[in-house]
């Protein structure tokens, strides 16, 4: 009968229909990166920024040019206004660091010749702090075979000063942080060393192609601490070598990161350096010069599995809002960025996996990062810019000529779920993290003084790059100034509360990789309208309570006019 | 029941095993075109390794060992996605063989949710044999923080082979998660390897016994690098690396072994693909038995292969300026600066010949440059400063000896 047939005919079609749908491929869209689901909108040319870093030449391999170099955030001209010094990687002969100095637009001109920064150089680390207490912010320049203090001269000129500052490390300088560890109110300094790297060695790639070596093939160098004696009778400031002394020297490792506050709670400042595939370094003060080495008694030293990562960018602030500062350790493509929470005060775990940190989207080998409120939300969300230092074995198509391109990776952003978990927002992030490039420094700084949170990022031989977030809640911005010595009070610790919530800030631009912050408190509060009042305890020691104004404003706290508690 | 309902039946039956039959075969009747891979700049052997697995598919499409094959050549080369498409189309055709999805979960090792995915299939086709496929399942469930998973498929291979290192490292490792530091330290008694070391250390930390800690850490650092655990579906995987750095490496290990004999012979087995290499391995042999003409000849053969090989251009030169023939040095590391303009070693050697043949402004030169390159280099400092002090600038030269002393003094 002939509807048999028809039936028959029908379920043939519906089976071989059913698994072409089935086969099909599936496509599910990437999100796409629409201004308004994105926090960040790039503003680089908005801003006139056009730096682009010289890695030297290509095609030598030579490995510090694959480790890139930083960013400093600065008031370079005393105008109110952030300034930005950004290094170049050329060598000697290559292109010289650039100052921008920003307008009364809130647009960057170049103001490199005649400030006295335009040295030329394989340009690695920056650090920023006023070194002889004068109210001007000073510059430590960090490169590979030498470190150079600039001291701020006024309007946006600077005096080198290293040859009889005491200052010197023929090593291959990274990171570098001020920080007053003896307490006497002058900024004394850390520079961290990575390898005795030896330019003989060629190294080659996965697939037999010339590339850069591996860190592992080089021994690691020890740390330098200087000491600030303080203006000495010719009106100069002079720092001495402690790095013996005080035991940081005594113990080598290919450092690349630093990152100074209070790890064990004894209100004087300590040094967490990161060790790239070795176990970090967390010297604590002593109180009297000296330091010893506990990061493994208090869990910073290895990751929760007791291996030794590829420890590079530092971030710190407190993600889960129990009081307690975190750290947030960037690591290869092969790995996870490592958070290690703290609880109890002084003792730190490995909660990758618990934030939601070992499974992004996409991994990277990241390098600067910050913890910070993009969304202005009250919770801290996390910034980490990547980058290759070693060819894939399988390069992606690109279709660039740059040589830099095998190396580039986007950018990551995790949002905080007010919970202390992250989320991977990087997919919505087009500008921020749409973009791959071998990036490197990053700093954060309101640069406009309007409350918006902007990151600067910079790129192994390409531009470096401002993004901008927009304000969803309210915020305030805290600068904390010492009045007795002029200058930003670096070390202090700042509590907000508003009502049952607190918010917890340190004030210490020396963080992420090879880059310098802006030196104020950035506090994103939500919907918080009143706040109730700011505790701070002071680089040495003492605390006192401020009543803080309105929300959505800049505000200074001096210390000394404050309440004691 | 009806005759209506019957045919309904049967047409739903039929519908059924069509769309079942089609689902399957489909992939394997039209499979998708092998992933293109991008062989520009690749190793000669690598590219032709690749090209003969990828001939293998086309010759038998229906094969889940070619499509494997040619994944895993892939994959060890590293071109992770192209491999794993590949590795699919073997899992496809050979559902039971674990070692598609293990490898499928290599190739996807950062994506931990999928990898872990895979590396179950891969668990289930083995069982426990080789031990390596659940305990790689197991590790990838602690790096996701899958503790409970973790520890079930660390205690099965446990209860089957009793101490089995791999094993108990991993559940010490669980131990150090779940905070049970004690266990974990019984875990991993007897164990010597740096990870456990490393791992004892944490461990110990966590139970706040910081001398101990600090002993396994000092033992850590003593320990050699952990050789790779036992894995037979790596190790086929290793067999298939191809390349000529491989190959230097194969050799400079049975040179180091003493075994010319099975260096040669490796040599020439790629003398075909790289008769460079082979025409090194021969220099290196006249070089060591002190036949310094035919070590030349066979140097000058390599470079005629490959300018660019440093090696070759590096050792030749050392062969001159041991012989004194320093004009002959000096042209070798030109020819090598030329192509190598940063390489500091060979401008800091150009520099000393060319003071050895009596060009003082230009050997001082060429010491300039190479201490540019290399302002770490104590040898660069030293031997600027020798040439400085004798051409009587001994305040730069002073300097410098200062600087190579503080490099000194800083070295661990």
């Amino acid at each position: 009968m002939k509807w048999h047939w028809v039936i028959m005919a029908v379920a043939v079609l519906v089976g071989v229909l059913t698994v072409g749908v089935l086969l099909l491929p599936v496509h599910t869209p990437e999100p796409s990166a629409t201004v308004d689901s994105a926090w960040f909108r790039e503003v680089t040319a908005e801003l006139g920024l056009d730096f682009v870093q010289d890695p030297g030449p290509v095609g030598d391999y030579f490995m510090p040019q694959i480790m890139g170099s930083g960013v400093a955030v600065l008031d370079a001209d005393g105008d109110g206004r952030l300034d930005l010094y950004l290094l170049h990687g050329g060598g000697p002969t290559g292109q010289r660091n650039q100052l921008y100095l920003q307008q009364a637009d809130g647009r960057f001109q170049e103001a490199s010749r005649g400030s006295g920064l335009n040295v030329a150089g394989f340009s690695t680390g920056v650090a920023i702090g006023d070194v002889n207490n004068d109210g001007r912010d000073d510059v430590l320049l960090v490169q590979y075979g030498g470190i150079h203090l600039f001291l701020n001269a006024g309007g946006g000129q600077f005096l080198p000063q290293t040859t009889d500052s005491g200052l010197s490390n023929p090593e291959w300088g990274t990171s570098a942080s001020f920080v007053d560890f003896d307490r006497d109110g002058w900024l004394d300094l850390i520079v961290v060393n990575y390898v005795a790297f030896d330019a003989a060695t060629p190294c080659f790639g996965p697939r037999g192609q010339r590339d850069y070596c591996h860190p592992s093939q080089f021994p690691g160098q020890p740390a330098r601490l200087f000491r600030n004696r303080g203006k000495q009778a010719d009106g100069r400031v002079r720092f001495e070598d402690v790095s013996r002394a005080s035991g940081v020297g005594s113990k080598a490792a290919p450092g690349l990161g630093v990152l100074c506050a209070d790890f064990d709670g004894d209100g004087w400042p300590d040094l967490f350096v990161a060790n790239d595939g070795r176990p970090n370094h967390l010297w604590i003060n002593q109180r009297d010069g000296s330091f010893r080495e506990q990061a493994l008694q208090r869990g910073l030293a290895l990751d929760g599995l007791g291996r030794m990562p590829a420890n590079m960018g530092i971030a710190l602030g407190d993600v889960n809002g129990d009081g307690l500062f975190d750290l947030l350790v960037t690591h290869l493509t092969e790995e996870t960025h490592t958070l290690w929470q703290q609880g109890p005060r002084g003792l730190f775990r490995d909660r990758t996996s618990l934030v939601g940190l070992a499974e992004p989207s996409f991994r990277g080998t990241g390098f600067g990062t910050a913890l910070a409120d993009f969304d202005y939300d009250g919770h801290l969300d996390a910034v980490v810019v990547n980058g290759r230092v070693a060819l894939p074995a399988a390069p992606s198509a690109t279709g660039s000529d740059n040589r830099f391109a095998p190396y580039a990776e986007r950018n990551q952003l995790f949002g905080n779920d007010g919970q202390g978990r992250f989320l991977d927002r990087s997919v919505l992030e087009g500008h921020l993290c749409g973009r791959p490039g071998v990036h490197r420094g990053l700093a954060i700084a309101d640069l406009s003084n309007r409350g918006l949170l902007d990151v600067i990022v910079t790129e192994v031989g390409g531009p470096a790059r401002i993004f901008r977030c927009q304000p969803t809640g309210n915020w305030l911005v805290v600068r904390a100034v010492d009045p007795q010595h002029q200058r930003d009070a670096i070390g202090a610790e700042l509590t907000l509360e508003a009502g049952s919530r607190r918010w917890w800030r340190l004030i210490q631009p020396g963080a992420s990789y090879l880059s310098s912050n802006d030196p104020r408190a950035h506090f994103g509060l939500g919907e918080t309208t009143r706040l109730d009042r700011l505790r701070i305890r002071w680089p040495d020691g003492s605390e006192e309570w401020f009543v803080p104004p309105s929300v959505n404003t800049h505000w200074t706290v001096r210390k000394g006019e404050g309440q004691r508690p | 029941m009806k005759r209506r309902q019957r045919w309904i039946l049967l047409a739903l039956i039929v519908a059924v095993a069509l769309g079942t039959g089609t689902y399957v075969a489909w992939p394997i009747l039209f499979p998708p075109p092998l992933p293109a891979v991008d062989l520009t700049g690749v190793d000669r052997e690598i590219a032709l390794a690749i090209a003969e697995a990828r001939q293998a598919v086309y010759l038998h499409p229906d094969s889940a060992e070619t499509y494997g094959k040619l994944g895993m050549v892939l994959l060890v080369h590293g071109f992770d996605q192209a491999a794993e498409v590949c590795l699919e189309q073997a899992q496809r055709r050979d559902p039971n063989d674990p070692r598609w999805p293990y490898h499928r979960a290599t190739a996807v090792r950062h994506q931990l949710s999928r990898a872990c995915a895979l590396m179950e299939q891969a668990a289930e086709r083995a069982g426990d044999d080789p031990p390596s496929v659940r305990l790689r399942l197991g590790e990838l469930y602690l790096e996701s923080g899958q503790l409970q998973q973790a520890k079930e498929q660390f205690q099965r291979i446990l209860e089957r082979i009793p101490g089995q290192p791999r094993a108990r490292l991993g559940l010490a490792r669980v131990a150090l998660e779940e905070d049970r530091p004690a266990e974990g330290l019984r875990l991993l008694e007897g164990l010597q390897r740096q990870s456990a070391a490393r791992l004892r250390t944490a461990l110990y930390q966590r139970l706040g016994d910081h001398a101990n800690a600090e002993k396994a850490q000092a033992m850590a650092e003593t320990l050699p690098a952990d050789l790779p655990w036992p894995d037979p579906f790596l190790e086929e995987l290793a067999q298939l690396r191809a390349g000529k750095r491989h190959r230097l490496q194969q050799l400079q290990e049975l040179e180091q072994q003493g075994k010319r004999a099975e260096a040669l012979a490796l040599g020439r087995r790629i003398e075909k693909i790289h008769p460079d290499v082979y025409w090194l391995v021969e220099a290196r042999i006249y070089r060591d038995r002190g036949l310094r003409e035919e070590a030349i000849r066979c140097y000058r053969r390599v470079l005629q292969l490959d300018p660019d090989s440093l090696d070759a251009r590096l050792e030749l030169v050392e062969i001159y300026r041991a012989a004194g023939q320093l004009a002959e040095a000096r042209t070798e590391l030109q020819q090598l600066l030329e192509r190598e303009p940063g390489h500091g070693p060979a401008r800091l050697a150009l520099g000393q010949c060319e003071w050895s043949l009596g060009n003082r402004s230009a050997a001082v030169e060429h010491l300039r440059r190479a201490l540019a390159c290399m302002p770490l280099s104590i040898q660069a400092h030293e031997e600027l400063a020798r040439m400085l002090t004798e051409s009587g600038q001994a305040e730069e030269a002073a300097r410098l000896r200062r600087q190579a002393e503080r490099l000194r003094t800083n070295r661990p």
